[in-house]
């Protein structure tokens, strides 16, 4: 996973700064869920009050760059963790503080408990944005942007906007987390990271296109009566993600 | 015939290729085109049978000069024809891709015509993708049965995989029901595939801008049910096929009946559990470093309907057991049943932090249920062997169909003369 090949606003930058803290034997701060839950992951951009003062950037690029001589793995860990909505800053913390101590070998220790349920979380996260990568469907509005309408379990729009920066050449596109009201749009000039109101506008504007409608007879035509299992389907494509695709919303 | 009606028929023909990955290629979106293609391919979607849509999977023409027994696209069939045009195939990739319907594109064709210009149409297709449109997703081609190794090489330069079917187990059974193939032209393209391959990695190695060959390889795949040949058959060629021509998959595809024909046989539903077994055992000779003889001898020709080709393994070869967790290498632990690849590689890793203690086996995905009647700690069985002859049950995936014997019916055994000879 990259997130790093854009920049992010300051994005990660605080969680990142209390890991350095955290590998280097500090106590890491109280807890940062207050700060970094759901909407508050373009806080600098809004300028809420609770982040406290705006860290350096400088600094984070000097903390990335530790973090990750340290540990490519624990740098991983923090972009996940960060993207997660399960609260998964403790247990990073705790396992930055313990690798600190006695070595990055300890990150990998599936023995330990909270080692393992930090993987887990970020695993679920990674899932997802995988998952996303290909489920997302984009929609041509009539400005000529190409809009997606998501609703992911976690804050994974950062992770999905580089994703498709590196496929959709010049195309204009927009990212839109429906339920946090959470967007990046990416146009020429770089991305815009939106909220509210503004994410919401970005949501496809068009009628049904002709390429939805081959879409959906393409897709009709590629399965296998004899070999029918909508059981596996749903596994792998589980309901909740039915919502936005063009081939089974009815 | 109108685009929509077009593209459902000729998707419906192109169905019965497994083959759907858009994996093993990495290429980078250049300015002013489109598509970029990752590793570890992307999944798009999952039909109602259960099965990942990566591509855009269709046949450029389904008119066919072939008249393969088991194809629905077979000459004497009775249906529509129909065949697209370069700009219908090109544009619909490239609306799709930008829709994030699909990775790319995965075309194959009916024998319309002589097989190199067939496949001149494949190609000129697929050029137009990446030369015109500046399209860098996925490309999978299918290689014309036939057709020059002069036109193998230029789909090389455009496609990210390249596949040529081999369809049946054996020359006897392509002679039998598929009269128009000939198994030693479809192994010649594979061979030649696999050569221009590695020289392609080769040159790689020696300058990165060399132009790259097919990066994702070749594929094959072969119907399962179609002709008599045992598991046993499919599996030594599959081994032999990644062995000799370096292929990335050998896929299975149970056989349906489409049309009837006295040649074949009439099963009531798709050998389903077969290709599972010989997925089960294509994993095997693929990660787990087993090989096609141990895996099915002349004692046990087929695999069976009860328990999975590993579990099969381990119970025909008590004295290899129990393997120690804490000391035992990494081969050792790939042979235990439930550990797997990653299991294993976490068993290794947990043992510098330390005594590994038996109850954090399932916390590592080991599943311990199968894994526990094959491991010991401190040189004792993890678990006493139950009454002898009962261990088999305790293993099985599938416990309702125990002592009905092997996933493959009917099937005999192919002899030496018969089975294809590689180039």
């Amino acid at each position: 996973m990259r997130t790093d090949s854009c920049s992010w606003g300051r994005g990660p930058g605080a969680l990142i700064l209390r890991l350095r803290s955290a590998l280097q034997g500090g106590a890491g701060g109280p807890s940062l869920s207050s700060d970094w839950g759901d909407g508050g992951l373009f806080a600098p951009n809004t300028g809420a009050a609770s982040a406290g003062p705006d860290p350096d950037e400088a600094e984070i690029e000097e903390a990335i760059a530790q973090v990750r001589a340290f540990s490519e793995e624990l740098y991983d860990l923090c972009l996940l963790s960060w993207m997660s909505s399960e609260g998964l800053e403790g247990l990073l913390l705790d396992a930055a503080r313990e690798a600190g101590r006695s070595g990055p070998a300890i990150l990998f220790d599936y023995s330990k408990e909270r080692i393992r349920l930090l993987w887990r979380g970020c695993a679920r996260v990674e899932r997802e944005i995988h998952r996303l990568a290909g489920l997302a469907r984009f929609d041509l509005r009539r400005d000529g942007i190409y809009s997606a309408p998501l609703e992911p379990d976690h804050s994974i729009l950062p992770a999905l906007a580089p994703h498709f920066l590196g496929r959709f050449g010049g195309l204009s596109f927009a990212l839109v987390d429906c339920r946090r009201r959470l967007c990046i749009l990416s146009l020429s000039e770089g991305l815009r990271f939106l909220e509210g109101d503004d994410a919401l506008r970005l949501l496809p504007d068009a009628e049904s296109s002709d390429a939805e409608r081959l879409w959906r007879r393409y897709f009709a035509a590629t399965e296998n009566p004899q070999r029918r299992n909508p059981g596996l389907q749903r596994r792998f494509m589980p309901e909740r993600y039915w919502k936005y695709l063009v081939e089974l919303r009815i | 015939m109108n685009l929509a009606d077009k593209l459902a028929l000729l998707a419906a023909s192109a169905r019965y290729d497994a083959s759907c990955a858009s994996s093993g290629s990495a290429r980078v979106s250049r300015k002013g085109g489109i598509g970029a293609a990752v590793p570890a391919g992307v999944c798009h979607s999952w039909t109602g049978d259960g099965r990942c849509v990566s591509l855009l999977k269709v046949l450029y023409s389904n008119a066919c000069r072939n008249d393969c027994a088991y194809c629905v696209n077979r000459a004497s069939a009775d249906v529509p024809r129909a065949s697209f045009t370069t700009e219908e195939l090109v544009s619909l990739t490239v609306d799709f891709y930008r829709r994030n319907y699909v990775e790319g594109l995965f075309l194959s064709s009916g024998v319309f015509s002589d097989p190199d210009i067939v496949m001149e149409r494949l190609i000129e297709v697929a050029r137009v993708l990446r030369e015109r449109e500046g399209f860098a997703g996925y490309i999978h081609l299918k290689g014309i049965p036939g057709c020059g190794d002069r036109l193998l090489r230029r789909a090389g330069l455009y496609a990210d995989r390249l596949s040529v079917n081999i369809e049946l187990p054996t020359s006897q059974s392509l002679a039998l029901l598929a009269p128009q193939k000939s198994g030693a032209e479809i192994l010649g393209s594979m061979r030649f595939l696999g050569e221009a391959e590695s020289e392609s990695r080769e040159d790689a190695a020696r300058l990165r801008s060399a132009p790259r060959f097919a990066p994702a390889g070749q594929s094959t795949q072969l119907i399962v049910g179609a002709s008599p040949e045992d598991d046993r058959c499919i599996v030594k060629l599959a081994a032999s096929l990644y062995r000799r021509y370096g292929l990335r998959r050998v896929y299975y595809s149970a056989f349906m009946p489409v049309v009837p024909d006295p040649r074949l046989p009439n099963p009531d539903a798709p050998p389903l559990l077969r290709e599972h077994r010989l997925y089960q055992a294509d994993w095997l000779l693929r990660f787990y470093g087993y090989n096609a003889e141990e895996l099915l001898d002349g004692a046990e020709p087929s695999f069976s309907v009860d328990i999975d080709p590993k579990c099969s393994w381990a119970l025909r070869h008590p004295s290899f057991f129990p393997v120690e967790i804490g000391s035992a290498d990494y081969d050792r632990l790939l042979r235990v049943p439930g550990i797997g690849p990653a299991g294993a590689r976490r068993i290794l890793s947990s043992r510098r932090g330390g005594r590994l203690r038996p109850e954090e086996l399932p916390k590592m995905g080991i599943a311990l249920k199968r894994a526990k009647w094959f491991l010991s700690v401190d040189g004792r069985p993890l678990c006493e062997p139950p009454q002898p002859g009962t261990l088999r049950s305790y293993l099985s995936d599938n416990p309702a169909a125990a002592g009905r014997g092997t996933a493959a019916p009917g099937s005999r055994a192919a002899t030496g003369q018969l089975e294809f000879e590689l180039p």
